[in-house]
């Protein structure tokens, strides 16, 4: 049987794994801009075509979709993590959305929700008219800044009310770099 | 049709608000069948030009909450040539 930790363990590991999180979070900004910075927008029907047996280019577009569930997917547990340390409770994840909206980190739970539902509904597509794929990465091209937004203004929640940093500082210059800007 | 006439004033009004007033909304899927249970709801928006993937990402979110029952939106426009997948739907469907 696991001993019951003492409580400030348990906070503490609260904290790291919050902070694992962040990490993870800044990460994925990282990756994920480095992939859509790797293509020229906006994408065309046409130029998906002349591209279809193009490996290198269509394993872009698929770390693209990949990497933007992945960030999407950690905010969300990083900040369902968080309410733990603030003493905040919910019960449902759109509890937790209402938290974050509340707190100006999210701006609109609509648009959480839709991007969400959006990219969902383009991994499952297999769709193979070239113009529908393109404007389903183009939809999530123009997402990614929203994204980025909420990324960075929940890094600072967590550094400002909650005292929890990235474990490392590895990502760090670059994902202040890239959410300031938009674009790098 | 296992859709009741108030979850289909639902569906079109929300495909309406979202994808505009002359687009129209088709039920195709298990929903169709009677004597099947459950089952989520396969839409198809059909409108000039097609709807995009936000458009049909806020019209499944809208249609989740207000119905309570999973939903699926598939987008075609009213003109040129339908995917075959798109033909299956338009055949077997029914506008709602």
């Amino acid at each position: 049987m696991t001993p019951v930790k003492p409580s400030h363990e348990l906070l503490l590991a609260q904290k790291t794994h919050l902070g694992n999180l962040l990490e993870a979070i800044q990460r994925c900004v990282y990756f994920l801009n480095a992939s859509d910075a790797s293509l020229a927008w906006p994408l065309t029907g046409d130029m998906l075509t002349l591209r279809r047996k193009d490996a290198h280019f269509f394993e872009a577009l698929a770390a693209v979709n990949e990497r933007f569930s992945k960030l999407q997917d950690t905010l969300g547990s990083a900040m369902r993590h968080s309410l733990l340390l603030s003493g905040e409770h919910a019960d449902s994840f759109i509890k937790v959305l209402v938290i974050f909206e509340k707190l100006g980190v999210i701006v609109s739970i609509d648009d959480w929700q839709a991007a969400r539902s959006a990219r969902n509904l383009a991994a499952h597509d297999y769709e193979i008219d070239y113009q529908l794929v393109a404007q389903h990465f183009n939809a999530l091209h123009g997402l990614r800044t929203d994204m980025w937004g909420v990324a960075s203004r929940f890094v600072q929640y967590c550094a400002q009310d909650l005292h929890v940093h990235p474990s490392s500082t590895d990502f760090s210059n670059e994902f202040t770099a890239i959410t300031a800007a938009g674009s790098v | 049709m296992r859709l009741t006439s108030n979850q289909i004033q639902m569906i079109n009004l929300a495909v309406h608000d979202l994808a505009g007033e002359r687009a129209t909304a088709w039920l195709y899927g298990s929903r169709l069948d009677d004597s099947r249970c459950g089952g989520d709801v396969d839409l198809l928006v059909r409108s000039s030009p097609a709807i995009g993937l936000m458009e049909r990402a806020r019209i499944k979110n809208r249609l989740e909450l207000e119905l309570g029952l999973p939903v699926d939106v598939l987008a075609a426009a009213d003109e040129g040539v339908l995917s075959p997948f798109v033909r299956i739907a338009v055949a077997q469907g029914v506008r709602l």
